[in-house]
């Protein structure tokens, strides 16, 4: 966990905006919208609550793709003899006879194995519905708005974001004044190879392409063509699957389709300039609200970032243009 | 079998074809609605490309463009507007016949070049575009610019689709480092899923579709081919033989075609939204 005092940037966390300028792009309907994930109980008697916790401790609480930080692992049975204790979240154990396999290793005592539980995936934004939720739910501890825990883990490196969208805004210009009638600029950035920075430029306009070469879709591909070109040198540092865990710095909010694109290929972050109200699929208030990289339904998540300073004049495009 | 069965199962053969090659089994054939002959191709190369975005719907439009664009661009310079009105080579007159629900990716992308009907065989539960995650294709979708909607129609080959997926997590899951038990092994080749028609497509449009006489699967939520009938309603000789000539197959209907002439897109197409302004 990262601690709030220990990072140095300046984060208004009631408005979500880093630096004064960087504003989290969340589907706060999301958050306060319990999002139940299956998870096991066993049910134990009170003296057997040590050897589980420590079960917990070496076996699944680090492992489990679930954080289960949230919830409070054990509470009461119905008739107060019991306790019924959240071993572990179902993606991380799929199948009983796992479960059992591991109960058993660890010697623990259990009555009887409680298969429909559910939590909350994340904990609820405000202290007025810790109360709700656990009653309805499951018992939850309360650590505070989990999105303060979560704009504070995020890292930005705000002389790089400067200078890259800087970089975009006037490749973008530099596109209208050549005659793009779509001057749209995307940044792809690998993390392990941050130096070797990728542009792409809409190309929808060029006879050699087709109306869906939009930046983004254009970046990935790009991306893709280094990882095959460089598939056998050993001297190549960056990442060799997919755009995983890449930033992507594009001028205009990009469309369901570029949005749906970065999902498949599993970058970490997306920052863009000017949001696209009837055509852009991030923001809660664009397009049909769809908050793609946000969408539950969808089930992979990517941080999304507005730049909302003056700093940088991306060019105009039509309001019904698809970026 | 109908024609659109028959357009199916090119795309299942192609999906095949793909399972073989190491691809998620996925894969669709664009039919000019006028004509009735298939006009491209496209299957799912992810792993050949190392790019998650080369979907199949993805690579035929490609295909398409390279094939039928020439020079003249499948852009049009316009952007996002639909073109045409149905005539051979226009979007308008594209149909796609897809083995799996295309994405939200690519169901966007359909919408945006202006096809006019998707024919699917399973739902896409993760990430379907047409019905089961969001609904790119409906008309109350209004972020895709000025596109027209485009009707979705599920349930052809569903269940063969389905099992080419069955069959490709199992070979995933043979490679994962650590492999899940191994009853995960046994491929379930009985049990299906309700299709739930009513998020896809209307009952009288279903009616359209496949007869009225069939209108009690829309309401019980049932395959059109399915349990009763033997071999659980699936066509097992088309997804479990290889179909090594297939692509070279279409590929040589696509060459006849284009010798015969009969379909342009390039500056054909230029007149036909030149006459359109016209008008």
């Amino acid at each position: 966990m990262v601690k709030k005092c220990n990072n140095t940037l300046k984060i208004d966390y009631k408005k979500c905006i880093v630096e004064e300028r960087l504003l989290q792009i969340v589907n706060l309907e999301n958050v306060n919208e319990a999002d139940l994930v299956d998870v096991w109980a066993i049910d134990i008697e009170p003296r057997e609550s040590r050897k589980v916790i420590d079960l917990i401790r070496c076996h699944t609480q680090d492992q489990d793709p679930i954080n289960l930080q949230h919830i409070k692992r054990i509470k009461k049975s119905h008739d107060n003899k019991t306790l019924i204790t959240v071993v572990a979240s179902k993606e991380l154990i799929s199948d009983l006879s796992e479960l059992e396999c591991l109960l058993k290793k660890e010697e623990i005592n259990y009555k009887s194995v409680i298969e429909d539980v559910k939590v909350p995936r994340i904990g609820p934004s405000t202290k007025e519905l810790i109360t709700e939720w656990s009653t309805k739910y499951w018992p939850i501890n309360w650590n505070g708005n989990p999105n303060d825990q979560i704009l504070t883990s995020y890292e930005f490196d705000m002389d790089l974001i400067k200078d890259l969208l800087g970089r975009i805004t006037a490749k973008a210009s530099s596109e209208q004044l050549t005659g793009n009638r779509f001057p749209i600029v995307s940044a792809f950035v690998d993390p392990k190879d941050k130096a070797n920075v990728l542009f792409a430029t809409d190309k929808r306009c060029n006879p050699s392409y087709n109306m869906l070469d939009h930046s983004i879709m254009r970046g990935i591909r790009k991306v893709a063509e280094r990882q095959k070109a460089n598939a056998f040198n050993k001297t190549f540092t960056g990442t060799t699957y997919l755009c995983v865990d890449y930033d992507v710095y594009t001028t205009h909010e990009p469309c369901s389709m570029c949005a749906m694109a970065l999902i498949h290929s599993r970058v970490k972050r997306c920052i863009f300039i000017k949001d696209m109200p009837e055509t852009g699929s991030l923001k809660v208030g664009s397009g049909d609200g769809y908050c793609i990289h946000s969408n539950k339904a969808l089930n992979s998540k990517y941080e999304v970032f507005q730049w909302i300073g003056s700093e940088y004049d991306v060019p105009k495009l039509s309001k019904s243009t698809c970026t | 079998m109908t024609e659109d069965e028959l357009f199916m199962r090119d795309a299942v053969r192609l999906a095949r074809h793909a399972l073989d090659h190491g691809e998620t089994p996925v894969a669709c054939v664009f039919v000019s609605r006028a004509l009735r002959e298939v006009v491209a191709f496209g299957v799912n190369a992810t792993s050949r490309d190392h790019c998650g975005t080369a979907h199949a719907e993805l690579q035929a439009i490609r295909q398409w463009q390279e094939r039928w664009g020439g020079s003249g661009g499948a852009s049009g310079g316009t952007g996002g507007e639909a073109t045409g009105t149905g005539v051979p080579g226009s979007f308008s007159d594209l149909c796609v016949y897809v083995t799996v629900e295309p994405c939200v990716m690519c169901a966007s992308a359909l919408r945006q070049i202006g096809v006019s009907k998707v024919y699917f065989g399973c739902a896409n539960d993760r990430f379907g575009g047409n019905g089961t995650v969001l609904s790119l294709n409906s008309p109350q979708s209004r972020s895709l610019g000025a596109t027209p909607p485009y009707a979705a129609v599920p349930g052809l080959f569903r269940r063969e689709a389905i099992m080419l997926l069955r069959y490709f997590y199992v070979r995933e899951n043979d490679k994962a480092p650590q492999a899940r038990s191994k009853g995960n092994r046994d491929i379930n080749t009985r049990d299906f899923p309700p299709l739930h028609w009513g998020r896809y497509i209307g009952r009288e449009e279903f009616g359209r579709e496949f007869g009225s006489r069939e209108l009690h699967r829309y309401d019980d939520d049932l395959d059109l081919a399915g349990d009763g009938v033997a071999d659980h309603g699936i066509d097992w000789t088309l997804i479990d033989s290889r179909h090594d000539r297939i692509v070279d197959a279409l590929t040589e209907r696509l060459d006849t075609l284009e010798r015969s002439g009969r379909y342009h897109f390039g500056k054909k197409r230029k007149i036909a939204a030149e006459s359109n302004i016209i008008t």
